[in-house]
C-alpha cells in the first residue's frame, strides 16, 4: 500500500540530434487505496510517467516518492508494483495457471500456497477453465484477463494498469469494468490505470488526471471534469460527442448596460450566446474581448414542433428561469437570465438508438447537439435550439484556460 | 481463367520445373553413380550413364588413408567452435544492439559489423596469414581457424540475433524485473528461451558455413590440422585423378550438412526468411 507522489517530474528522449519532451513538470499525489486514471490522447506522455512510476524508464528530473520515500534510483523489482502491459506480455511457454503463479514463484512463495492464491485469482476473472492452456491459445480477452490476474495477484503496493482494456470487446469490456472496481474495492490497493478512453476513466477512477502533449492539464473527480474543464483541451476530450467551441467577442447589448452576449465571430454567421451576469463580470475583468465559447451537444435542446423535449427538462428550464427571476420581454431581452436560444440549419442527422446526433450549421459554423430519437428535425431543416446560459462556457482566447 | 488455358499454364509450369530439376539434380546424380565406379570406368574417353561394375568398396577405400578420417573429425571440430563462439558473441551483441541501440554504438556500429561480411575475404588473406603466423597457436591449428571464420560468421549471428532480440517482445522482460527478476535472469529465463529457434538457424548458417570454407583452409592449414575441403584436392595426382574415390568422399563430406538441414530445416526456414515473415 503506498502513497504515490511526483514532483516536478520530466522526462526527455535524445532522439536523433534532438531531444523530445515527453513529460513536463509533472505534479500528481495519488493518495493509498486510491484508483486514478491517467487519461490522455496518444503520444501525451502518460505511459512515459507510469514507466518512470514503475522503473522501467529513467526520471529525467524530480522526484517520484512511494509514501514519501524517493524511489528514483530503485531498480523495478524493488519498487513492489505489479503492472498489466498492454500487449499483455504473458510468458508465452508457460500455462495461464504458471503465469499467474509466476511473481509468487519469483518471490519465493512456497507451491501449495501459490496453487491456492492461483485458484483465487482464476475464480475472481472467470479464468478457471483455461489454467492449463498456453498463452498462444487464448483470445486476446482472454489474454488480457491473464494478464491483469498476474499483475493482481501479489501484494504490491501500487498496481499499475496499462491500457488494459484496449483489445477486449465492447460486450466483455463493461463486465471487465466492473470487476476491476470490485477488485479494487476488495483489495483497497492503490491502482493508477492509463487509457485513453475517457469511458473506462471515468467509469473505474476515483479521480482522473488528464494529460495532453506531455502537460497534466487538469486532476480531478468526474464531474469536476465534465462541468468545471480546466481548458479547452479537457472540455473538448472529455465527454461524447466533443464539445462545441465557438470563437466569440464579447458585447453589452442595447445601451451597454445590459446583460452581455457572445457573438461568434464569422460575417455569415448569426450566433449569440446569452450569458449569465456574474459570469459577464467575470469576462469583463479579463480586460479580453476576445473569448472561446464551448457548450456541449447534451446542452443543446431543440426547442418547437421538432424538439418533442420530454417533460422533465422543460421543467427544469422553467425551474432555473424562476430562480434567476428575471423580467419579462422577448428572448432578446431574457438574455442571461433564461434559456438562450439560438436557430440553425441541420446537416446531418446520426441516428444512433437511443439518441440522435445532429450536425448543424449557422452561416461557416459547423456544430452539434443530441436530440432523442423522436425527433422530426430533418435534413436542411432550420430548428431553434435552446440552452440554458449556465452551461455556456467561456475559455481565453490566448491561454485557453477557463473563465468562466 | 478457361480450363485449357489453366492446362497450358500448368503444363508449361511443370516442363520448367522439370527442366530446373534436371540441371540442378544431374551434378549430384554424376557424383553418386561416379563414387559407384571403378577407376577404369571413371577415365574412358565415352563416359557411362550407369556403372557397368559397381564398386561400393570406394566409400571403404577412401578412409584407408586414415588423414582423410583425421580431416573429417578437424572440419567438424573447427566448425563446431567456431559456430558456439559466433553464436555465443553473436547472441550477445544481438541482444546488445536490439535493446540499447544507443549504448551499443546503434545503428552504424551494427552496420559496420555486417558489412565486414560484404568485405571481399581475398583482399586480406596474406595480411590475415601473417597475423595468425604471429600468434602461439600458429596458422596451422584448429584455433587459428576457428577465430578467423569470426570474422565471416559473427556478423552474421550478431545481425541475424538482433533481428531476432527485436521481434522477441520487450514488455515480457519488463513484466520480468516487475515481478522480481533481475536483469540477467530475465535474459536467460525469459528472453533466451524466445530466440532459440533463431539461435538454432543461427548456428546452422555458421556450421554450414566453417564446414565447407576452402581459401582460408588451404592457406592456413595442411599439416598439423587438416580440413576435408583441402583434401578433395589431393585425389588428383599428377597426371591421374581417382575420380571414384573424390566422388566418395565428397558425397560423405555432404553427409553432416544434409542430415543437420533435414533435421533442423524448420528453423532453417526461419531464420532464412527473416524480415519477409514475421515469426
Amino acid at each position: 500500500m503506498a502513497r504515490v507522489t511526483l514532483t516536478d517530474v520530466n522526462k526527455i528522449y535524445p532522439s536523433r540530434g534532438e531531444t523530445v519532451h515527453a513529460v513536463k513538470d509533472l505534479n500528481l499525489e495519488i493518495e493509498d487505496g486510491e484508483f486514478v486514471a491517467l487519461l490522455g490522447p496518444s503520444g501525451c506522455g502518460k505511459t512515459s510517467t507510469l514507466r518512470m512510476i514503475v522503473g522501467l524508464e529513467a526520471i529525467t528530473s524530480g522526484e517520484i516518492a512511494f509514501d514519501g520515500r524517493r524511489v528514483n534510483e530503485l531498480d523495478p523489482q524493488r519498487r513492489n508494483v505489479a503492472m498489466a502491459f498492454e500487449t499483455y506480455a504473458l510468458y508465452p511457454s508457460f500455462t495461464v495457471a504458471e503465469n499467474l503463479a509466476f511473481p509468487l514463484q519469483v518471490m519465493g512463495l512456497a507451491e501449495a500456497e501459490r496453487t491456492a492464491k492461483v485458484r483465487e485469482m482464476a475464480a475472481m476473472l472467470r479464468l478457471e477453465d483455461i489454467l492449463d492452456q498456453s498463452p498462444g491459445a487464448l483470445s486476446g480477452g482472454q489474454q488480457q484477463r491473464v494478464s491483469l490476474g498476474r499483475a493482481l495477484i501479489r501484494e504490491p503496493a501500487a498496481f499499475i494498469l496499462d491500457e488494459v482494456m484496449s483489445h477486449i470487446d465492447a460486450h466483455l469490456k463493461f463486465r471487465m469494468l466492473f470487476d476491476l472496481k470490485r477488485i479494487h474495492r476488495d483489495l483497497g490497493r492503490t491502482m493508477i490505470y492509463v487509457t485513453h478512453d475517457q469511458v473506462e476513466a471515468l467509469a473505474l477512477a476515483d479521480r482522473v488526471a488528464v494529460m495532453s502533449q506531455a502537460e497534466l492539464r487538469q486532476v480531478g473527480t468526474r464531474n469536476e471534469l465534465y462541468h468545471r474543464p480546466a481548458d479547452v483541451f479537457v472540455a473538448d476530450f472529455i465527454g461524447e460527442p466533443p464539445t462545441n467551441f465557438f470563437p466569440v467577442c464579447l458585447r453589452a447589448a442595447g445601451n451597454g448596460a445590459g446583460p452581455a452576449r457572445l457573438h461568434v465571430e464569422g460575417e455569415d454567421s448569426d450566433l449569440v450566446f446569452d450569458l449569465a451576469p456574474a459570469r459577464a463580470a467575470r469576462l469583463r475583468e479579463t480586460g479580453a474581448e476576445r473569448f472561446i465559447a464551448g457548450i456541449r451537444p447534451q446542452n443543446l435542446h431543440l426547442a418547437g414542433a421538432e424538439a418533442n423535449v420530454d417533460v422533465a427538462t422543460v421543467a427544469r428550464w422553467g425551474a432555473a428561469a424562476a430562480g434567476a427571476g428575471a423580467g419579462a420581454g422577448g428572448a432578446e431581452e431574457r438574455a442571461g437570465s433564461r434559456t438562450g436560444e439560438v436557430t440553425a440549419e441541420v446537416t446531418i442527422s446520426e441516428y444512433l438508438g437511443e439518441r440522435v446526433i445532429l450536425t448543424l450549421r449557422n452561416g461557416s459554423r459547423v456544430f452539434r447537439a443530441l436530440a432523442s430519437p423522436e425527433t422530426r428535425a430533418a435534413r436542411g431543416e432550420r430548428v431553434r435550439l435552446r440552452y440554458d446560459p449556465q452551461n455556456v462556457m467561456v475559455f481565453s482566447a490566448s491561454t485557453e484556460a477557463l473563465i468562466a | 481463367m478457361s480450363d485449357s488455358s489453366y492446362r497450358l499454364v500448368r503444363g508449361l509450369l511443370l516442363a520448367f520445373l522439370g527442366l530446373w530439376l534436371l540441371l540442378t539434380l544431374f551434378p549430384f546424380y554424376w557424383q553418386i553413380i561416379t563414387a559407384l565406379k571403378d577407376a577404369a570406368e571413371t577415365n574412358r574417353t565415352i563416359p557411362t550413364f550407369w556403372p557397368e561394375v559397381w564398386h561400393p568398396e570406394n566409400f571403404k577405400l577412401v578412409f584407408a588413408e586414415r588423414s582423410n578420417l583425421q580431416a573429417l573429425i578437424d572440419s567438424f571440430v573447427i566448425a563446431t567452435g567456431n559456430t558456439l563462439a559466433s553464436l555465443v558473441l553473436g547472441t550477445l551483441a544481438g541482444y546488445a544492439f536490439a535493446r540499447f541501440p544507443r549504448q551499443a554504438g546503434g545503428e552504424n556500429l551494427a552496420f559496420w559489423i555486417l558489412s565486414n561480411r560484404m568485405f571481399p575475404p581475398v583482399a586480406v588473406l596474406v595480411p590475415m596469414f601473417f597475423l595468425f603466423d604471429a600468434t602461439p597457436w600458429g596458422t596451422d591449428s584448429h584455433l587459428s581457424l576457428i577465430i578467423l571464420y569470426l570474422v565471416f560468421n559473427m556478423p552474421l549471428a550478431t545481425w541475424l540475433m538482433m533481428v531476432f532480440f527485436r521481434d522477441a517482445p520487450r514488455e515480457l522482460e519488463e513484466a520480468a524485473y516487475l515481478d522480481g527478476y533481475t536483469p540477467i535472469k530475465a535474459f536467460f529465463k525469459v528472453t533466451l528461451p524466445l530466440v532459440l529457434p533463431g539461435m538454432i538457424s543461427v548456428a546452422m548458417l555458421c556450421w554450414i558455413f566453417a564446414w565447407n570454407e576452402y581459401l582460408f583452409a588451404n592457406l592456413f592449414v595442411g599439416t598439423a590440422v587438416k580440413t576435408f575441403t583441402i583434401v578433395i584436392p589431393t585425389f588428383t595426382h599428377g597426371s591421374q585423378t581417382l575420380w571414384n574415390l573424390q566422388m566418395a568422399f565428397s558425397l560423405i563430406a555432404m553427409l553432416p550438412p544434409l542430415v543437420l538441414f533435414i533435421v533442423l530445416r524448420r528453423y532453417m526456414v526461419r531464420g532464412l526468411s527473416l524480415g519477409v515473415v514475421k515469426g
